[in-house]
């Protein structure tokens, strides 16, 4: 090989390397979990879990049945995300579920607990029918869109999680939104 | 061709053993992490047969299904499309012993479970009078535990019970056919 279109490989394989470094995952994000992207209304299937987001609601004030009379006032906004979710395999907890707005994370807000769907304690193929609460700022929801990360253990790497995005401009309102104990429903029930 | 082999051989057999290592250290320890995280020891039972493990034995000697009919007029208070699966398990230890009851079927990716139910009244379903509702025996102590799941319609004829026992900290399974 003669010398010029020797050294126009090593400049083309020189590229390709800078490119190949670049843009590798790096330690952390290569083993991060596969997003497994959808809309409201669209059952948004998982390895471990189907989730499909029936609706969403934003008040300033919660009102929990079974729990406290009076509502619960927030400084922020309360988001009530209506679901129906399916485990696959077993028993589940969503309590590492996330609302993310604008690069900022925003777990499930603990004062629901005995009344979200934050475990799907009967088994796979189940479905329930509940809702996830999240207190944000009121800055939050003028973000416009929101993911909702339905994560069920802290250690997800490699596996696959439903994310489904949120229009916050199409948030029903109103100045108190309730929250209900989710129920089992029939499988293939539909929205 | 020789003369390049020559040349390059050496960096191109370095490459081809490099490559597959870089691709497993990147992926492969972990999913070899996950698939070793399963321990306890297995004990399965042939059909009529108990399964004894630890100084523990147990028996399934009756199941049944309840198919659901819905919560409207006339229903069992069971969702259509599913059922709930009702075992009873003759248990005795030699010495003091807890364990859990889990339905399953399949196995590897395929298995899929279903834990006991803590209050089946909410589907309509009634425990029997001298029957045990939770797993904890002292040595000696023989008990006929009663569970309930609630499974989609179709999941009890593959399906078995596993026992989860626990004793001195140690943990193994019993898996029993039903009947």
């Amino acid at each position: 090989m003669s010398r010029r279109p020797r050294i126009l490989l090593s400049v083309v394989a020189l590229v390709v390397g800078v490119i190949a470094v670049g843009t590798a995952p790096n330690g952390t994000n290569v083993v991060d979990p596969f997003a497994v992207w959808g809309a409201p209304g669209e059952a948004v299937e998982g390895r471990v879990l189907t989730a499909e987001v029936l609706g969403a609601r934003a008040g300033s004030e919660l009102l929990i049945a079974d729990g406290a009379d009076a509502p619960i006032d927030s400084p922020g906004v309360w988001l009530v995300v209506d679901v129906e979710l399916t485990a696959a395999q077993g028993w589940l907890s969503l309590s590492q579920t996330e609302v993310q707005i604008d690069g900022s994370d925003y777990r499930t807000s603990p004062i629901a607990d005995d009344t979200a769907l934050l475990t799907l304690p009967y088994g796979s193929d189940v479905p329930m029918r509940g809702s996830l609460v999240f207190e944000l700022p009121e800055a939050a929801i003028e973000a416009g869109t929101a993911r909702l990360v339905l994560r069920t253990t802290i250690d997800d790497r490699l596996d696959s999680v439903p994310v489904i995005s949120l229009d916050l401009r199409e948030l029903e309102t109103s100045d108190e939104v309730s929250v209900e104990p989710p129920v089992v429903v029939s499988p293939g029930a539909g929205s | 061709m020789k003369r390049w082999m020559r040349r390059n051989g050496v960096a191109l057999i370095t490459l081809a053993v490099l490559a597959p290592v870089g691709v497993f250290v990147l992926s492969g320890v972990e999913l070899l992490d996950r698939a070793g995280r399963v321990t306890e020891p297995v004990t399965a039972a042939g059909p009529d047969e108990p399964a004894e493990s630890d100084g523990l034995s147990a028996r399934v000697v009756d199941s049944a299904e309840f198919v659901g009919e819905g919560d409207g007029e006339g229903g069992n208070g069971i969702p259509i499309g599913l059922a709930l699966v009702a075992t009873l398990t003759e248990i005795s230890a030699d010495r003091d012993v807890s364990c859990t009851p889990d339905l399953t079927t399949g196995s590897g990716e395929a298995r899929r479970t279903w834990p006991s139910l803590s209050a089946p009244e909410r589907f309509g379903y009634g425990y029997g009078d001298d029957t045990a509702i939770a797993c904890s025996l002292d040595a000696g102590e023989t008990i006929e535990l009663e569970t309930v799941f609630l499974t989609p319609v179709g999941t009890y004829p593959d399906s078995v019970l596993e026992l989860t026992v626990t004793s001195e900290g140690a943990r193994s399974v019993l898996r029993l056919p039903l009947r």
